[in-house]
């Protein structure tokens, strides 16, 4: 059975005509006759009553049009349904970003979404921590990947994956030997590190703080590029995540007796997100609650 | 991961229809498992649990929305056709094990313009065994869902020698509206995208803390894999939402679907595709009215 056979048993039941049927969709009386014929023999009955002028359904035309206006109904509902996932076909998903996240992990599942809806647009959008929040509350922005939950009022954390730190030394550094390094070791080194704003210079504080030291800053920036290039030439060493610079170019290795720090995803509390936001949010938070 | 569905019914023949409808629109992707209604507790067991109408509130007491789909089961026309051919005026026996269903397929009948027969429902799970045999005696048409009136229920040792030897029984076999079949493919979708994104997860953290190239190099081919799995099922729900269309019109019938647009397509725009498609049908039906 083909759907056009449906349309033009729709079509002559309304016309009461063949020859109308056919001049309305535009093909042959003969493609129409034939199409009808072979619906009749797949239903095994007779569905219009040729023996009359004007064509008229037979009983069983009647109950099988009545029956194809509730399947039409239910056609109906379900486009009507369905509506809401369409609107997933399109759209521009606002994502703010904690600086220096590497997001190895969820870029993964970031993929997979859009793998999934590829006509959505990410757009990412670099902030302070600060910065962040107030996008999350003015709406600016959907939602965003942060390190640390600052515990604001007004915004919801969920955990998404463990982040671990490392140090990351010039190639020609006494230390590069070392398989591990600890903060107590680290106690004379120049230190580039990223700004105050930036949620993991608080982090990284606190692992000093923890140690009753301060670490000895020469250069803020929250510029990976500018960091890796600083440390080449030996203006200092770093504490990062792990994965975040070139290991080709510096030694990484990983830091002693630290915590794992946690990356978070974050959103307006109570806000009602777009289909697409929303569905990409559960999708981050379920995907790494198992 | 394969996705495990509880398909409920009121008893075991019903469990085993809503498993066969089930398969009519998604295939043998999944496993399924006939359950018994009253003998679901919680929801932990399985992915998704399904059930038709009939059972939809007890269920929703006891499963979430998000895990929960309710079918709605609606015979071909070909089965209402042949009871329009009954001669009136004649007392037609809907054989079924719930009053409810039996009404519901009587309501049908009328909506149809079935006119000057006069239904009679038998509901032989909430009746009496010897009301329900009685009743048989005297019937001279039986019509019904045709797993019940068949081998398993009617025609069982139970009921059949009290059946007329002159009676015309009439079955038929169910099937999702497309509402419905549409809605279960969406809340399938939804646990589909879960699991892959746990198992994706719990690769990519792999990934992260890989260090060999050929390691990393495996771990990105069964990524690319899992991703690949679910694009290619999507011709298939083309397919079988179409089937679940065309079964609404006969069960014999089939309509072939044009599989050139999804290639590469998700479930969601596989679904959303096959609707357009009939939705242009459904303009032209109500154009013309």
């Amino acid at each position: 059975m083909e759907l056009k056979q449906l349309e033009f048993f729709l079509t002559i039941s309304h016309t009461k005509s063949f020859t109308r049927a056919a001049e309305q969709l535009f093909v042959s009386q003969p493609s129409i006759t034939a199409g009808i014929k072979k619906l009749e023999e797949e239903l095994g009955i007779l569905l219009f009553d040729r023996s009359k002028k004007q064509i008229i359904l037979t009983r069983e035309g009647e109950i099988f049009y009545r029956h194809i206006a509730i399947v039409m109904q239910d056609i109906a509902k379900a486009t009507e349904k369905m509506a809401a996932i369409k609107d997933l076909s399109e759209g521009i998903l606002n994502i703010g970003l904690s600086p220096l996240i590497t997001l190895t992990a969820v870029s993964y599942l970031l993929a997979k979404f859009h793998n999934i809806h590829p006509t959505l647009t990410f757009k990412f959008i670099e902030n302070s921590m600060q910065g962040l929040e107030n996008s999350l509350e003015q709406e600016k922005i959907d939602m965003a990947f942060v390190f640390g939950a600052n515990m604001s009022n007004n915004i919801e954390y969920a955990p998404l994956s463990c982040e671990i730190l490392s140090v990351y030394l010039p190639l020609f550094h006494p230390l590069c030997k070392k398989s591990s390094l600890s903060l107590q070791e680290l106690r004379n080194e120049v230190f580039i590190l990223p700004t105050y704003d930036c949620g993991l210079r608080c982090l990284i504080n606190k692992l000093f703080q923890a140690m009753h030291q301060e670490p000895h800053v020469s250069f803020e920036t929250n510029y990976p590029q500018l960091i890796q290039n600083l440390i080449t030439v030996g203006s200092g060493i770093t504490i990062l995540p792990t994965g975040l610079l070139d290991k080709s170019i510096l030694k990484e290795i990983p830091l002693d007796h630290t915590d794992e720090i946690l990356l978070y995803i974050a959103k307006k509390k109570d806000r009602m997100l777009s289909y697409p936001a929303q569905k990409l949010y559960d999708f981050l938070k379920n995907s790494y609650s198992a | 991961m394969k996705i495990k569905i509880a398909a409920i019914g009121s008893n075991l023949i019903i469990a085993n229809e809503i498993c066969t409808v089930i398969r009519n629109i998604v295939g043998d992707a999944y496993a399924l498992q006939p359950i018994i209604a009253k003998t679901i507790k919680s929801s932990e067991k399985f992915d998704l649990y399904v059930c038709a109408v009939t059972q939809g509130e007890a269920m929703a007491t006891i499963i979430p929305n998000d895990k929960l789909v309710v079918l709605d089961l609606r015979p071909s026309a070909s089965f209402f056709i042949d009871i329009s051919h009954i001669p009136a005026p004649a007392n037609i026996y809907i054989f079924n094990s719930n009053l409810r269903y039996a009404l519901l397929l009587k309501e049908m009948c009328e909506k149809l313009h079935i006119r000057n027969l006069n239904f009679i429902p038998l509901a032989y799970e909430d009746m009496d065994l010897e009301a329900v045999r009685t009743c048989l005696g005297k019937a001279k048409y039986i019509v019904g869902v045709a797993d019940l009136v068949g081998q398993n229920a009617l025609l069982s040792t139970l009921y059949k020698s009290y059946i007329s030897e002159d009676v015309t029984i009439i079955g038929c076999n169910r099937v999702a509206t497309i509402d419905t079949a549409c809605l279960f493919l969406n809340k399938l979708q939804i646990i589909l995208n879960l699991k892959m994104g746990q198992k994706i997860a719990v690769l990519a953290g792999k990934l992260q803390k890989s260090k060999s190239s050929h390691k990393t190099l495996r771990i990105k081919t069964m990524l690319d894999m899992i991703i690949r799995r679910q694009t290619k099922g999507s011709a298939m729900i083309k397919q079988n939402l179409l089937k679940s269309f065309a079964s609404q019109i006969d069960n014999q019938i089939f309509i072939s679907a044009d599989n050139s647009q999804t290639n590469g397509a998700s479930m969601e725009e596989s679904i959303i595709s096959t609707l357009n498609t009939l939705d242009h049908l459904n303009i032209a039906f109500n154009t013309q009215k």
